[in-house]
Formats: C-alpha cells, structure tokens, sequence
C-alpha cells in the first residue's frame, strides 16, 4: 500500500510538488509564529534569570524606558530619588535590594550607537557578582568595565565614555537580550565620569547624588513573588513592579501584530489552499476512476481504497510540514539577530523542549489538513462501484 | 459452479428506463470456456460484471461456489474477487506507475497471500509463461498492445483463481495476436481454469466449449461449436 502511495505521488511532481509547497507554506507560517513568541518570552525569563532579581522596581513614570532598556538594550537616562531603596528593603517578604543607575552613552569607539552603562554598587550587587566569582574571582575594580556580548571589546581594552577611560574586565555570555549591549561599571566610578564629563565630553552628563534608577529585588519566597510586588508600590508610591510575567506579556504585546500576521497568513493559506487542495485531490481521484476500478476488481476493499487516497494525500502534507518547518526552522535560527532588531524584541532560540512541542503541533496540524482536504474524495472513491469507476474512469 | 437467476438491470437515462439484462438465466460449470457473444450495447459486459461481483444488479441472484455474492459483505466480495476470480478487461488495466512484474504481482499484495519475494517470483514465473520474460522490469508504456494484454493475464492468473472473466480481451488486437492470446485462454482453461469471455467476434467460437448470445437483455444458446 506504501509504495502504492510513493509511486502514486512520484508520478506526478509538478501537481504534488505544488501541493507540498502549499502545505509547506502553512507550516512554515505556523511554525514561525510560535517560534517567534517561544523565543522572546524564553528571552525575557532569561533576561530575569541573569539580573538575578525576582522583581525590578523602576519609576512609574519611566516603565516604558525601562522595558525598552531591559528588552531592547535601548539606551536611557532616568532616575529616582534613592531614598525608595531603604523603603522598598523594609517591604514585607523583601529579601535583597541593589539599586542600579541608568545612563545612556555618547558614541564610543566600540559602538557605532550609544549603549546602556549600568552602574552598580559592589557592596550590593548580585548580578553581575555570581559571573565575576566563577570567571574572575575578584570583585569589578576601580574604573574596571564589564562588557555584554554585542559590545566589540576585548579583556584589557581601553574604552572611553563622557571623557573617562574604562578598561575592559570581562565579557557576558549572549543573552538574547539587552544586556548584550548593556555596560557594567562602579557607582562610585559613574560620579567620577560625570565629573570629568564636565571638561572632556561633548555633552557634560549630569548625574545627580542620591539617585536610582531601577531597584533589583529578591525576595524570601518567589511563589509571594506578585503579592510582594502589589505590596512595593502600596507601600513606595511612584514606583512600578516590573516581573517576569508582565514583561513577557509587553514582549507579546509587541509581537501579536506580527503572530497575529503569521497566524492570519496560516489561516488564509490554509483556507484558500483547503478547497483547492480538495479539489486536486478530487481531481486526481477522478482520473484515477479506473485504477480504482481495477483495484476493486483485483481484491481492493473498500477501506482499502480509503486509505490510498487519504495516504497519499496526508503523505503530501506530511512531506511539506517537515519543510515549513525545517526551513522556517534554519531561517530563525540564521536571521534571529536580524529578526530581533528589525521587531525590536529580545529573541533566543526556544527551548528544546519548546521546539519540540511547537514543530509536533505544526506537523499535526498541517498533517490534519491534508487529511481533511482529502476526505472527500477518499470517501466518494471509496464508495464508487467498481464497475461504474471502471467504465467512467481513465488508466 | 455459477449460477444466476432472474438478473435484471436497470437505469434511467433521462425520462427512459434502459433494461442492460431483463431476466437473465445462467449456469456454468467448472472447466467450461464460455463465449457470449453480442452486439454492442447488447449487455454482455454488464452481465460479466454483475458475475463478477463488480457491480450489483437491480434484482435477481448470482451464486458462486453455491455462495450468494449479493449478501457478502464488502470484504467478503473483496476476498472472492481476489482468490476465487481472476479479471482481464477490454482495456489492459495496468498501474502506468508499476512495472509489468508489479502489476502482476499487485493481486497477490492486495490479497495478502503471499510474502513480497514469494510473490515476485510468481509473477515472474507467470510472465515468462506469457512470454514476457524479457519485459518484467518494462514499465506498460513500453509494451505493445498484445504485451500489455498477455501482462494483464498473467495478472489475472496470479492468485490462481478457478473462473477467469474475459472482458473483450482480444479487441484491438491484430489477427496474430489475437491468436496468441485465445490460443493462452485455451491453455488456462484445460488446465482446468474455467473461463467466460465476453465477445462481439464470434469466430472466436472455435476456442470455447459453449457459446451464448446477449440478445436484448437475455441469453440465448447458440447453435454447438462443431
């Protein structure tokens, strides 16, 4: 029956060829969709993951800022009083706070467009402290940098911002997100650029005492994670919670335009390419009238014949969802540096497990589309009389 | 071995009923080589296929094997078609996507008789039979008309079934191969193969046992072969 159906399908490629394309055109389109959001919300935890933070604490007026600083890299100056740090600290179930400071660059020779320098305060960092103790083993020095991934700079170059020099201590692995294009520094050292900004830069940067930018935090219990962010804005007026939930929803927020064009374009593909596909279907079923004739007559049962029409046609929708999904697999994966920029979304690559699980529903779906664009004609061959399909049909 | 009964056929074309068999009688027995011969039109295809269980007639019986074919269910109907009866068509009815071993072979795959190296060595067999050992691997747009019916003979044999149904198997065949191919039907049925052939050429009446007119929708004996 198998090679009934291979040989069936080989016989005819312009008209099967076609066929696999259109389905493989519907899966490409799903695929894609699915990817697309697997990858920036895995993007997103990551993001959270590496901050090391169960919540972010960011001005209220400036939340738009600073999602595009922590999903985009978008450079961005912007503060709060520090004075939130103790009151947040104090919140209840709050386990850790680090204050970070937000300043977005002037070019510099590493960079073609500014980038984010976060300041840190080593006493209280933890983001970047878990990295320097398993790659460097000593705490960021004095006027000692460290570089996310995207940033072209080696280990000991020298890098100039508002008119201080850095030396580079270290590089990021790629995160998919913002930090790759994001600069660590001292607190202490980012008063001192300031400084300097004042006689050296082309801009002067005016950094003000006692500021924040974002506020880190960790708490006792992550499943408290929401209420204790409910509770930080209760408590800390003019401050909003960023979580990894409600950036993953901004993320797909920003893609549903684009999903919603994928998934749209797999709708359209699949509805105009369903009653065609039937209609192929159909179309071959009838020329092959008396073939399925002679195959009644050679012993073929009903379901037999069934199975045969239905067979080649899922074959089909089978071999075409493995190239939509092969293809569209290789395409994100080669372009999703491009890809993340063009949509401005932080994009890695899904997890194995999400992969997986998106590419089985694609092909099933795909699969189910041959089947049913198919059934038709599966059914009406089925039932033909032989003698009818004999006398009516051509070999 | 055969027997019908009262066979009627009808449809309707337009306001008109078309009666193809109106109260046909038939009986067979095992080993015979019947011919029923008529004009065009005159039912006798419709006849063959109504034995053969390839389509139902609007009243009447069919027996094979003392077995009502009308109640049989699909596979049941299925299983006769391939073990019991062995089918060559007018056209040759050959799979254009299989070769000539292949399509031979294709009954013994449906039927699920035998394993796939069992079988291609009957067909084989059978093909050298028919004298198409050269042209087993030959796909039927390279045979020629006679090729591609001693091809669907041999197909026809490959379950060893007990009644071979012959739709007009020598039409548009030369006078020589023509020959070829009755003087084959000739050799299956002595070895004991019963065979009904439908014809409109009654001087093949010389290689059957028994000879039947389709006249309006019923048989009628014809005189005995000398």
């Amino acid at each position: 029956m198998l090679g009934l159906i291979a040989r069936s399908i080989i016989h005819r490629p312009v008209r099967n060829g076609a066929l696999i394309l259109a389905f493989a055109f519907i899966a490409a389109s799903l695929f894609s969709g699915h990817y697309l959001l697997a990858g920036a919300s895995d993007s997103v935890k990551s993001e959270i993951a590496k901050l090391g933070a169960d919540l972010i604490v960011v001005p209220a007026n400036y939340t738009a800022d600073s999602e595009a600083v922590l999903l985009r890299g978008e450079p961005s100056t912007f503060f709060f009083d520090n004075s939130v740090v103790p009151r947040i600290r104090n919140v209840s179930g709050v386990d850790q706070v680090e204050p970070q400071i937000f300043i977005a660059s002037l070019t510099a020779s590493c960079c073609s467009l500014p980038v984010q320098l976060i300041a840190i305060d080593p006493t209280q960092d933890f983001t970047i402290a878990p990295w320097l103790e398993q790659k460097r083993d000593k705490p960021l020095g004095p006027d000692e940098i460290i570089v996310g991934s995207k940033i072209v700079a080696g280990g000991g170059t020298n890098l100039n911002f508002f008119g201080h020099s850095f030396i580079v201590a270290g590089k990021l692995d790629p995160t998919g997100t913002g930090l790759d294009t994001s600069i660590f520094l001292r607190t202490d050292d980012a008063y001192k650029m300031a400084n300097d900004s004042q006689l050296n830069a082309i801009k002067p940067l005016v950094l003000p005492q006692g500021v924040a930018s974002a506020v880190l935090v960790r708490v006792n219990d992550a499943a408290e994670a929401t209420n204790i962010s409910y509770r930080i804005v209760d408590e800390v007026p003019g401050t909003r919670v960023l979580t990894s939930s409600a950036l993953v929803a901004t993320v797909s927020d920003q893609l549903a335009g684009i999903t919603r064009i994928l998934d749209l374009s797999a709708l359209v593909a699949t509805l105009v390419s369903l009653p065609l596909i039937a209609l192929i279907s159909l179309m071959v079923a009838n020329e092959r009238r008396r073939e399925i004739g002679v195959l009644r007559a050679l012993g073929a049962t009903r379901s037999m014949i069934f199975r045969l029409i239905l067979g080649e046609s899922v074959i089909i929708a089978a071999i075409g969802g493995i190239l939509g999904i092969g293809a569209s697999w290789i395409i994100l994966v080669l372009f999703q540096s491009y890809i993340s920029v063009m949509t401005r979304i932080p994009l890695s690559i899904p997890a194995v497990s999400s992969l997986v699980s998106i590419s089985v529903l694609t092909f099933v779906i795909t699969v189910a589309v041959g089947g049913l664009a198919a059934l038709y004609p599966a059914v009406r061959s089925a039932l033909m009389e032989p003698f009818e399909a004999i006398r009516s049909g051509e070999l | 071995m055969i027997e019908a009964r009262g066979l009627v056929k009808s449809y309707h074309d337009g306001e008109r009923e078309v009666r193809p068999l109106d109260g046909v009688d038939f009986s067979c027995h095992g080993g015979e080589f019947i011919l029923i011969v008529g004009r065009s039109g005159s039912g006798k295809t419709t006849f063959l296929n109504v034995l053969g269980g390839l389509t139902r007639p609007t009243a009447g019986s069919v027996r094979i094997g003392g077995k009502e074919i009308l109640n049989l269910s699909d596979a049941e109907a299925a299983a006769l078609r391939s073990l019991t009866l062995g089918f060559v068509f007018q056209f040759p009815g050959l799979l254009s996507t299989l070769s000539a071993q292949e399509n031979v072979a294709l009954s013994a795959e449906i039927a699920g008789t035998a394993g796939k190296h069992a079988s291609t060595e009957r067909a084989r067999d059978l093909l050298a039979r028919v004298g198409l050992k050269e042209k087993a691997d030959s796909p039927p747009a390279h045979l020629s008309g006679g090729e591609l019916k001693r091809t669907a003979i041999a197909r026809a044999l490959m379950n060893s079934p007990s009644l071979i149904l012959a739709d007009e198997p020598t039409a548009d065949l030369d006078a020589d191969t023509e020959r070829e191919v009755m003087e084959l039907f000739r050799e299956i049925n002595r070895e004991g193969t019963t065979v009904i052939m439908v014809t409109h050429n009654i001087d093949l009446a010389s290689y059957a046992s028994r000879v039947v007119r389709m006249e309006k929708g019923k048989l009628v004996p014809v005189e005995p072969v000398p």
